[in-house]
């Protein structure tokens, strides 16, 4: 599929999804080092997907493997919002219209310490 | 007022807080005292004293045992290869995972020896850039400490009171001339018994 999404702007009030592999979670949990950011360019960032064009299940579906073990956590863009430099936008691929980046650094001193605990305790 | 947690020391006449606090006239307070060893090498000498490179659970007290399983157990975050379709898998060198828990077991013999209280055992993990992360979680209190692969790089910590985050929090870097960290201590005690 290659149609041009039109990039959106996304509500508080929405779920982002996120594929956590099964290594990088404990007790249940995911740890902090999920929350860091990939890509370049346009596209770095949290790569996370928008539940106004994807379900859960999609977003796990969408593991680039097939052997890709794991689950999918959700997180509110409001509370997203709250956390210090971060932001989000909507990055839609070609393939995937939900796609969304949640920019601002996360690692790095007390700041990116702090960004990632905020983002385990959303 | 909600609670709060302040560092301070002892200036040898009287209590004094690190940082400005504006306490009402006759406010309650609850002071721990955190003996600290006087340095890195008295450190040393107190973990060859405690058996230099015996066995974790012959190290610590009978009591801490679910923090030697924790520890024990997470040696793996250095050595597992990543799986067939995990192409973002965190690692970490066996290096910065030693310090990461040499500095989680000067702290939790630290609270042990001066207050009698084992920690919990934290979620030991890789983090970004081939760190260390340390996570507690009782709820309504956290604290992750990150301890960076660069070893000229302080480790760093934040922590809060999910019920109070905007009072309630700890946020810094370790000395490293410093074994241990009054704040990180009294955060550890804190959430210990919960």
């Amino acid at each position: 599929m290659s149609e041009p999404w039109q990039i959106e702007d996304i509500p508080d009030v929405d779920l982002l999804f996120m594929r956590v592999h099964k290594n990088d979670i404990q007790n249940g949990n995911p740890i902090p080092g999920v929350f860091r950011n990939r890509g370049t360019g346009d596209q770095e960032g949290m790569s996370t997907d928008w539940n106004r064009h994807s379900t859960a299940e999609q977003t796990k579906l969408r593991a680039n493997r097939p052997e890709w073990r794991g689950g999918v956590i959700e997180m509110s863009v409001g509370e997203v919002r709250k956390i210090p430099r971060q932001s989000v936008f909507h990055a839609p691929l070609p393939d995937n219209r939900a796609h969304t980046n949640v920019k601002g650094p996360k690692s790095g001193g007390v700041e990116g310490t702090q960004i990632r605990y905020l983002f385990i305790r959303v | 007022m909600p609670a709060v947690t302040l560092k301070a020391h002892f200036n040898g006449q009287q209590i004094v807080l690190d940082e400005p606090f504006a306490l009402p006239p006759d406010s309650q307070l609850m002071v721990t005292f955190v003996p600290q060893p006087e340095s890195a090498d008295d450190a040393r000498e107190d973990r060859s004293a405690r058996g230099g490179d015996r066995e974790l659970p012959e190290i610590l007290p009978k009591e801490l045992a679910p923090l030697a399983n924790a520890i024990e157990h997470s040696k793996a975050i250095c050595r597992h290869p990543p799986e067939p379709g995990d192409d973002s898998a965190l690692g970490c060198s066996t290096m910065t995972w030693d310090r990461a828990t040499q500095i989680l077991i000067q702290h939790a013999l630290a609270v042990w020896e001066k207050a009698k209280v084992a920690i919990r055992a934290p979620a030991i993990s890789a983090g970004p850039d081939g760190s260390v992360d340390l996570y507690w979680t009782a709820a309504p209190h956290g604290l992750l400490l990150n301890v960076p692969a660069d070893p000229q790089q302080p480790p760093t910590f934040y922590g809060d009171d999910a019920s109070n985050p905007g009072s309630n929090r700890t946020a810094g870097t370790l000395d490293p001339s410093q074994p241990v960290d009054v704040g990180v201590l009294m955060w550890l005690a804190h959430t210990a018994g919960k």
